[in-house]
């Protein structure tokens, strides 16, 4: 959960993208496309993928925007899963899914159709800034030193960890729509 | 009347929950979402509104939108204000797939009134920014997160209304 003050200091970081100055411009997301049988099963298993990989608070996930279309015989759905995991008192990993795909019936496996899914992960953190004291030269002097010294390697692990999850997500969904058998 | 307001967003970092949906009967949303909330945040009459509400006959598809705000104390000086709008077209013909799309935010309120010469004071002040600091900051961060969980609550349930999938 974010810092709620009024005023703050927000350091954000991308998981995947790479180090800064780096020649590589690289992605912020992974994607991950799929053709084949069942892909609407994709909806339920992310959520259950989180609980495994992640072990997050229930109240920690949220589907912010949910589409379904059942006008027609293929069912078009779009999910964006949002997940916001607090590491400590200042930081927050925040792990966005978006599933966008088609399911149409079919006679060999009830339904088959295409999927999309995209992940992107951040780190964030935030520093109050709300009191005169926060505000104060001697606190952002405590505050920088304390950043420099003592919080960057904390903010280096978190940003590793938010990395390892996303591949362990990955991973996972490739192996539930078995395109790489699991290597566990 | 001078007052103190803090606000926050019960879904931070972002602000709301978006549900689209394309299929028969989308309608059937605003016949069931009084009743949803007066169950799930436990709200009595008074502290519902149906601020705005637009029903239009003479097309087909009838396009409708729906603005309904729920206010609920959880204690002296908090509300929950919860706001869900809904859109979209229902045809006439039951039968025939029409669309809508429900917002839903929600927002922790919590308000200090300073209202007499001694809650004006120095003193006074110096304590609730005290008591608000190192007591009920805590306090209401249980309370986001309680909204927030009431929120999805709400949208499973709005889910539910038209047999959409609901993940375990």
């Amino acid at each position: 959960m974010p810092v709620f003050a009024r005023t703050k200091l927000l350091i954000h970081d991308d998981c995947l993208a790479p180090a800064p100055g780096s020649f590589l411009p690289g992605y912020g997301t992974i994607t991950l496309n799929y053709t084949g049988p069942n892909p609407q099963r994709l909806y339920e298993k992310i959520k259950e993928i989180f609980f495994t990989v992640v072990k997050h608070d229930p109240t920690e996930l949220q589907e912010r925007d949910f589409y379904w279309d059942r006008s027609s015989e293929v069912e078009k759905f779009k999910v964006t899963f949002d997940l916001v995991k607090d590491m400590d008192r200042f930081s927050f990993v925040q792990i966005i899914i978006t599933l966008s795909g088609e399911a149409k019936p079919s006679k060999e496996f009830g339904k088959e159709g295409k999927a999309t899914v995209e992940i992107e992960g951040r780190l964030r953190t935030e520093y109050p800034q709300d009191t005169i004291w926060q505000r104060s030269f001697f606190y952002e002097l405590f505050r920088v030193f304390y950043h420099r010294v003592v919080y960057e390697e904390k903010r280096n692990q978190f940003k590793v960890q938010c990395k390892d999850w996303i591949y362990k997500i990955q991973d996972e969904l490739k192996s539930f729509l078995n395109i790489l058998p699991s290597l566990k | 009347m001078p007052v103190w307001k803090f606000e926050d967003e019960c879904l931070a970092p972002e602000r709301r929950l978006r549900v689209d949906y394309t299929g028969p009967n989308p309608f059937k949303v605003c016949q069931v979402i009084r009743d949803m909330l007066i169950k799930i945040f436990h709200a009595g009459a008074p502290d519902l509104w149906e601020r705005d509400f637009r029903w239009d006959t003479t097309a087909d598809p009838r396009a409708f939108y729906m603005r309904t705000y729920c206010n609920k104390a959880v204690d002296q000086h908090t509300t929950m204000f919860i706001e869900i709008t809904i859109q979209g077209e229902q045809p006439v013909d039951e039968r025939k797939s029409g669309k809508v799309t429900i917002f839903v935010g929600g927002r922790l309120r919590t308000e200090y009134n300073l209202d007499t010469a001694f809650k004006n004071s120095p003193i006074y002040k110096a304590w609730r920014w005290l008591y608000n600091m190192y007591f009920y900051s805590e306090v209401r961060r249980r309370y986001l997160t309680m909204c927030g969980e009431l929120i999805s609550k709400l949208v499973d349930q709005l889910k539910e209304v038209y047999s959409l999938p609901k993940a375990v």
